[in-house]
């Protein structure tokens, strides 16, 4: 093994030890590991390294009950005879699409009965309101004791009137956004709702705005609502976008 | 004290081999929750973060014995299976999360959240915390893929758009502030 190998090796090393050589520098450092003794070492110690690391992961995440988890252990024991019930994640699958299902209804039933009223407030006041209320039924209707709510605000980006409420239900994650006094956009564009950490967005869904600019949408949350950082509304191309391309409107912490 | 815990250990694994299954959810209410998490900070999704922590605690209680004392901890046995597992279901998915999910998420930062776990890893938790801190964003960023989405060099230059040198080089640098500063406190 010639030295530069071995030098080239060592360069590597710290990198191999996390798993993140390429083939051919993992073939590198491999064969490297058994031509140059002082790289074992090296990776020796990066190994603590590495060890600690999976450490840092914060606990942030509340883990399901022992009996969902070790079910298959428990059932096997307690039920031989029977026939195998629908896999874990399955039954996880449909409880999930029955509340989304219900919450779903519950939540565009409210919107519905909203909607009606503004048609109501409509006739009745030929102005609109300087500032919309936000639907005292969605709370009501995502009501279990852990939905949270947060108001997004105008930003500076040129849509002073913005403004949002998100409320959730953490169990499920899901929830409904709900904007108004925001821009009509043209026929290719919409809004679309994100959920921030750092400098990284997830998409919680598109909506576009009626002519009054009020806009509405029921998302669900591919990870927990409370992890992101803030949420926010950007206009972006009707077909979505992977990161916001815009500015966003309206911002509100999480 | 941590000789007395890390036998604990060993008597639990024992009484798994024995198939007792009042062992195995004594060891998932003591390590359930770091699997769970380390699952969820890997997959960022909660179906597939419990089959994988399931698929762990049936592993050990169907193979007891892939746990050599002598070679490690067995928190860190257990968590490290768990990123592997994690990784590989992401790989095998083809599922990259970052864009769905927390990405630099600043090791340090996310450190800050509450702490449940008592003794020495609460006191590693903060050691790290310190040490993580003072490495620069862009290390922290690159060697946070590499680790918990395990990304190879070439495929973290293609997700950031940097050059491969560059993205070398910050693991590098990064892994090597992290060893001296490691071993510096450990001391």
């Amino acid at each position: 093994m010639m030295r530069s190998n071995c030098d080239e090796a060592k360069e590597l090393i710290g990198a191999y030890s996390i798993g993140a050589t390429d083939p051919e520098e993992t073939q590198l450092v491999e064969s490297a590991l058994i031509d140059c003794p002082e790289l074992a070492d090296e990776l020796a110690d990066y190994a603590v390294v590495s060890d600690a690391l999976h450490h840092a992961v914060p606990p942030r995440y509340q883990a399901p009950p022992a009996s969902r988890i070790l079910a298959p252990v428990i059932e096997q024991k307690t039920s031989k005879t029977l026939p195998l019930v629908q896999p874990r994640s399955s039954r996880v699958w449909w409880l999930s699409i029955a509340a989304l299902f219900v919450v779903t209804v519950l939540a565009v039933g409210s919107n519905l009965l909203w909607l009606n009223e503004v048609n109501s407030l409509r006739q009745s006041q030929p102005t609109p309101p300087a500032q919309v209320t936000p639907p005292s039924y969605l709370p009501i209707t995502l009501k279990p004791e852990d939905s949270h709510h947060r108001r997004l605000t105008a930003t500076t980006s040129g849509q002073p009137d913005a403004q949002a409420e998100v409320i959730w239900n953490s169990d499920i994650e899901v929830g409904a956004l709900y904007a108004t006094g925001l821009q009509q956009l043209e026929p290719d564009m919409a809004y679309q709702f994100w959920g921030v950490t750092g400098d990284v967005a997830v998409s919680l869904g598109q909506f576009t705005v009626d002519e009054n600019g009020t806009g509405f949408l029921i998302f669900q949350s591919p990870q927990p609502v409370v992890s992101f950082d803030a949420v926010g509304i950007s206009p972006e191309p009707a077909t979505g976008s992977e990161q916001p391309t815009h500015d966003h409107v309206v911002v509100g912490k999480i | 004290m941590a000789k007395t815990l890390e036998s604990d250990r060993i008597e639990l694994i024992r009484r798994i081999r024995q198939q007792d299954q009042q062992a195995l959810t004594e060891l998932y209410e003591a390590y359930g929750q770091l699997v769970y998490n380390m699952a969820m900070h890997v997959l960022r999704n909660e179906t597939a973060a419990e089959e994988v922590t399931q698929d762990i605690f049936l592993q050990v209680w169907r193979k007891p014995e892939s746990w050599d004392p002598e070679k490690g901890k067995l928190t860190s046995w257990l968590l490290a299976s768990t990123r592997y597992r994690a990784i590989d279901r992401l790989r095998s998915e083809e599922r990259r999360p970052m864009r769905q999910s927390v990405s630099i998420d600043d090791l340090a930062h996310l450190l800050s959240s509450r702490e449940t776990v008592g003794d020495s890893q609460h006191d590693t938790r903060r050691m790290l915390r310190q040490i993580l801190k003072e490495l620069p964003a862009e290390q922290r960023q690159v060697i946070n893929l590499a680790f918990f989405r395990g990304l190879t060099h070439s495929e973290i230059a293609e997700q950031l758009d940097l050059p491969l040198g560059t993205v070398k080089g910050r693991i590098r640098l990064g892994l090597e502030k992290l060893k001296e500063a490691w071993f510096m406190h450990d001391q």
